[in-house]
């Protein structure tokens, strides 16, 4: 990296071990950065990331899961990653699929190589990881390669994101840095994710928060391209503010959703891909605190026109849960048809059936109403829309009929199985990471 | 621990415990195991604790304990760890004499590993 960034016009400060970036050499970084590129599933259905595109993945990095037949938080399982992975491969309104929790029951040195494993054969859908260090990036990346048939296939038809992250206040890692090389060596899109904690490691003020945080990955940003110029790259936000009473980061605050709602209009100014965690929330229970924070921060970062979303499926203090994930689905159906606006035609504003149904009428069995329903509505699946003596039939809450939805989908889908010589090829890399790293540790 | 630059944990702990009366020798971030023996035998500490955010830091928490034994040192000093990716269970498994789930429990902590009233 030193070598790297000696060659540029970069005033170096080796006693401070600082590097400060020129705007000029920055600038001409991000000129080298495509404004959109494209994730494929291993089915080969393609997702365009940037533009006016939206695409949701499910979030990441969970280290307590609400356990289903208790309701008990509990740490997160390898079996959990296999179960949460298959879930999201069948909830629709997902596009990509991110390993849901960081198993507590294996070694903390290769708990992503392992994430991976158990989500690579448990969905088809594109994978996002967010590795700790290189050596398990590399790892990670040999795997996808295994998928696609070889690095280079997965170079043009990429069905792995990473995600590194600056370290806030106003620092690049070491181990971050080595994420960032493994994916821009291999050519591969890479999220350069900002996870300031807001009067802890940013200022208090949402503007500070937004310069430092722009500081920070506009210049890690700037390193991507300086590896391998023009490689894909996608630029977000994971704001937290810290709770001032419980000295906690807390993820579920509406200065979080300004944060977002800026940066993204700040993204689009300079044409590149934004994301953001917008479904972080911090209630530990699926309840009405959960569906609130989802959704101030969702909606607002999607109508200033967010590229993708992450961070659903989760609970408060780095929790997880299948309900959640279920519950973010319903959220962001609903979201889209917001997204999707106001019609106007003659055949929307309907004149002439509101004249023709005339004063005391009723537009029930209407045609004008059976054409339209389907493109005007949006059709929750678990939400309850009925009468309270319906509901005091089953007494069943949100989170209830999620936990419905779950136990049926777990029971019903399977995703689409990998060859079996690619699903063996991917153990034995998984095996073949925990022999070394371990021998290391 | 070394290897783990994330600081604001440490920090927040450090600033918690300064008003409660304590003297906090902050050795910073990145910190060789070496370092945290060397500095509790200069200055006698009671307490080694330290912070790992990192998964793959975790087991410098495990290796430090282990150095305190081996140094002799483990019945003039207790070790006590945290961060995001730690559980209560794994510093029993290391055998760590303290675990705090966040920082004001920190400063409880360490008034019950020296047997000392709040």
């Amino acid at each position: 990296m030193y070598e790297l960034i000696t060659k540029e016009d970069i005033k170096i400060d080796k006693r401070k071990r600082i590097a400060k970036l020129t705007e000029s050499l920055v600038k001409k970084c991000l000129e080298k950065a495509p404004s959109s590129f494209e994730l494929y599933s291993r089915k080969g259905e393609k997702h365009v990331i940037g533009g006016d595109n939206l695409v949701i993945s499910s979030g990441g990095g969970a280290i307590w899961i609400l356990d289903l037949d208790t309701g008990e938080p509990r740490p997160t399982t390898k079996k959990d990653v296999e179960e949460t992975s298959r879930l999201t491969d069948a909830l629709e309104h997902f596009d990509l699929c991110s390993a849901t929790g960081i198993p507590q029951d294996v070694k903390s040195t290769v708990v992503d190589v392992m994430a991976a494993e158990a989500m690579m054969i448990n969905t088809s859908k594109p994978y996002l990881m967010a590795p700790a260090d290189g050596e398990q990036a590399r790892y990670i990346i040999e795997m996808a390669a295994a998928i696609s048939g070889g690095m280079e296939r997965l170079a043009n038809k990429p069905l792995l994101l990473g995600v590194a992250s600056p370290n806030s206040p106003l620092r690049l890692a070491s181990h971050d840095l080595d994420v960032v090389s493994e994916f821009a060596n291999n050519k591969l899109p890479i999220t350069i994710l900002n996870c300031t904690i807001s009067g802890a490691t940013s200022p208090v003020t949402v503007a500070g928060t937004l310069v430092q945080t722009f500081a920070e990955i506009l210049s890690m940003a700037a390193v991507v391209q300086l590896i391998n110029p023009g490689n894909p790259l996608l630029l977000g936000f994971c704001p937290a503010c810290i709770d001032m009473k419980t000295a906690y980061a807390t993820f579920g605050c509406p200065e979080n959703a300004l944060v977002s709602a800026a940066g993204t209009q700040m993204l689009r100014y300079y044409k590149l891909p934004s994301w953001c965690c917008a479904s972080e929330v911090d209630a530990i229970l699926p309840d009405a605190q959960a569906g609130y924070e989802t959704v101030w921060n969702t909606l607002l970062s999607l109508i200033t026109g967010m590229n993708v979303i992450s961070g659903t499926g989760h609970l408060g203090a780095a929790g997880g849960s299948f309900e959640k994930l279920v519950i973010d689905n319903e959220i962001l159906g609903g979201i889209k048809r917001i997204l999707k606006g106001v019609e106007v035609t003659s055949e929307t504003l309907a004149v002439d059936i509101i004249d023709a149904v005339g004063p005391g009428g009723h537009y029930l069995a209407h045609k004008h109403s059976r054409e339209h329903l389907k493109n005007e509505r949006w059709f929750p699946k678990i939400s309850y829309k009925s009468n309270v003596e319906e509901w005091k039939k089953n007494k069943v809450d949100l989170w209830g009929m999620a936990k419905k939805e779950v136990f049926e989908i777990l029971r019903t889908h399977q995703p689409e199985p990998l060859p079996r010589d690619i699903e063996e090829k991917i153990k034995s890399i998984a095996k073949k990471a925990e022999r070394s790293i371990l021998s290391t540790s | 621990m070394q290897g783990d630059i994330h600081s604001i944990g440490k920090n927040i702990v450090a600033t918690l415990l300064f008003p409660s009366g304590f003297e906090v020798f902050d050795l910073g971030e990145d910190v060789p195991i070496i370092n945290f023996i060397n500095k509790a035998k200069e200055i006698e500490a009671d307490i080694i604790a330290a912070s790992a955010l990192l998964t793959i830091t975790m087991p410098e928490q495990k290796n430090t304990v282990e150095k305190v034994k081996a140094e002799g040192m483990a019945a003039q000093v207790e070790t006590m760890f945290g961060d995001s990716p730690c559980t209560a269970e794994w510093i029993k498994e290391i055998g760590g004499d303290g675990y705090a789930e966040n920082a004001f429990e920190a400063v409880r902590v360490v008034h019950t590993l020296l047997g000392i009233n709040e």
